[in-house]
């Protein structure tokens, strides 16, 4: 989406029209979702939260500028709504088993990649063990770790943009994100070290 | 201090420098002088070059994770609020036109608000600009929110503590962390 198609469907948002509002949103809907899924550690909270911070880009369309690009400031306001909810859960409770787990696909947490149908059982249950391993690993970070971490390597954001969605120097997202992956790197020693 | 320990505190000191070239190298963003310098050091460092290999196995983990879908329940459920939300948006835009006890209230309200900016100048004086003014604005607050007003991000945003760092404190930047870092290389 171009920046001038962004603008005017900013516009006609902030008049109220909400198809253009959820044509803006559209495209980052998944990825909002995975990185909320991420934060939290759980499918099905990450389903309400995505929803309710939509909902909050919604009211709040009105404070959208342009200086911050349309994604970032997302971004933010998921990150924002993310924190809260580990606030009010209680830190560091992450619920962390649920997601990784085929048996769970019933409830939303379907790999949006195709199976590898070529790998045996075996191999599918052990890359499902690793990535629950991963993902408590990062559970185990503080939010703000994890934000960045989840950001850069998941969603792909520069250092740049990420320093712009937390609102954040330049040089503390790349000491946290070092940070970050050191602390991974303890946690993940069996599966790093060597 | 025995000179073993004076060439080991040396060495990482030395090794500390090369964090943020460690760093940029495992995020993929170093320039190519800075890849040379970290090259040099790393042949002849195996602690550093053992850090790298590991931080960016843990990158490679990290990356490879899968992408989480919603379920098809999202979408729907997501356009019903965003239309519910927009319909009490607008009622409390213009639900004031509609009911004639809200429209007396809001007329009440108007009315005591004026009454009461008019008490204040009686009182001060149509000079007077000191405090009890501002007041004056704070009692008439509860007029209807206007869309145009700033919407209330901000305020969620700097809520966060991601913009003010009312989280954890950060527990380790470059410097502290790079202690453990160097314990643990040894
Ligand atoms: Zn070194």
């Amino acid at each position: 989406m171009s920046s001038h198609q962004v603008a005017t469907l900013v516009q006609r948002a902030r008049a109220g029209d909400v198809v253009a509002f959820e044509q803006l949103v559209q495209p980052y809907l998944g990825r909002l979702y995975n990185y909320l899924a991420r934060m939290v550690g759980d499918a099905s909270d990450a389903e309400d939260l995505t929803q309710d911070a939509i909902l909050r880009a919604h009211r709040a369309i009105g404070s959208f500028r342009g200086g911050a690009t349309f994604q970032t400031w997302l971004y933010r306001i998921a990150t924002n709504i993310a924190v809260d909810a580990l606030r009010r859960r209680g830190r560091q409770k992450v619920k962390v088993t649920s997601l990784d787990d085929p048996l769970q696909s019933e409830e939303g947490l379907v790999p949006r990649e195709v199976p590898d149908t070529q790998r045996d059982p075996l191999e599918l249950a052990e890359a499902a063990e690793l990535h629950g391993e991963v993902q408590q690993a990062i559970a185990s970070l503080s939010p703000k770790l994890r934000a960045v971490v989840l950001l850069f390597d998941m969603q792909g954001m520069s250092y740049e943009e990420i320093a712009e969605a937390l609102d954040l120097p330049l040089g503390t997202v790349k000491s946290r994100l070092f940070n970050a992956r050191a602390r991974l790197r303890e946690r993940l020693a069996p599966y790093v070290g060597g | 201090m025995s000179s073993t320990d004076g060439k080991r505190v040396h060495k990482m000191e030395r090794c500390r420098d090369y964090r943020r070239l460690i760093g940029a190298e495992v995020d993929g963003t170093a320039d190519a002088e800075g890849r040379a310098a970290l090259r040099r050091h790393l042949d002849a460092c195996a602690d550093c070059a053992r850090e790298v290999r590991e931080l960016q196995r843990v990158r490679r983990l990290t990356r490879d994770l899968p992408t989480l879908a919603p379920s098809a329940a999202l979408k729907p459920a997501l356009a019903a609020r965003l239309r519910a939300q927009r319909a009490s948006w607008l009622d409390r835009l213009f639900g004031s036109l509609r009911p004639n006890e809200i429209r007396l209230a809001a007329g009440v309200a108007l009315l005591l608000v004026l009454a009461i900016g008019v008490g204040v100048v009686a009182l001060h004086g149509p000079g007077a600009t000191s405090g009890p003014a501002t007041r004056v604005v704070e009692i008439s607050s509860p007029a209807p929110p206007s869309p145009q007003a700033p919407a209330p991000a901000d305020e969620y945003l700097q809520g966060c503590g991601l913009v003010h760092g009312t989280l954890d404190q950060d527990q380790a930047y470059w410097g502290a962390d790079s202690v453990q870092l160097a314990t643990y290389a040894r």
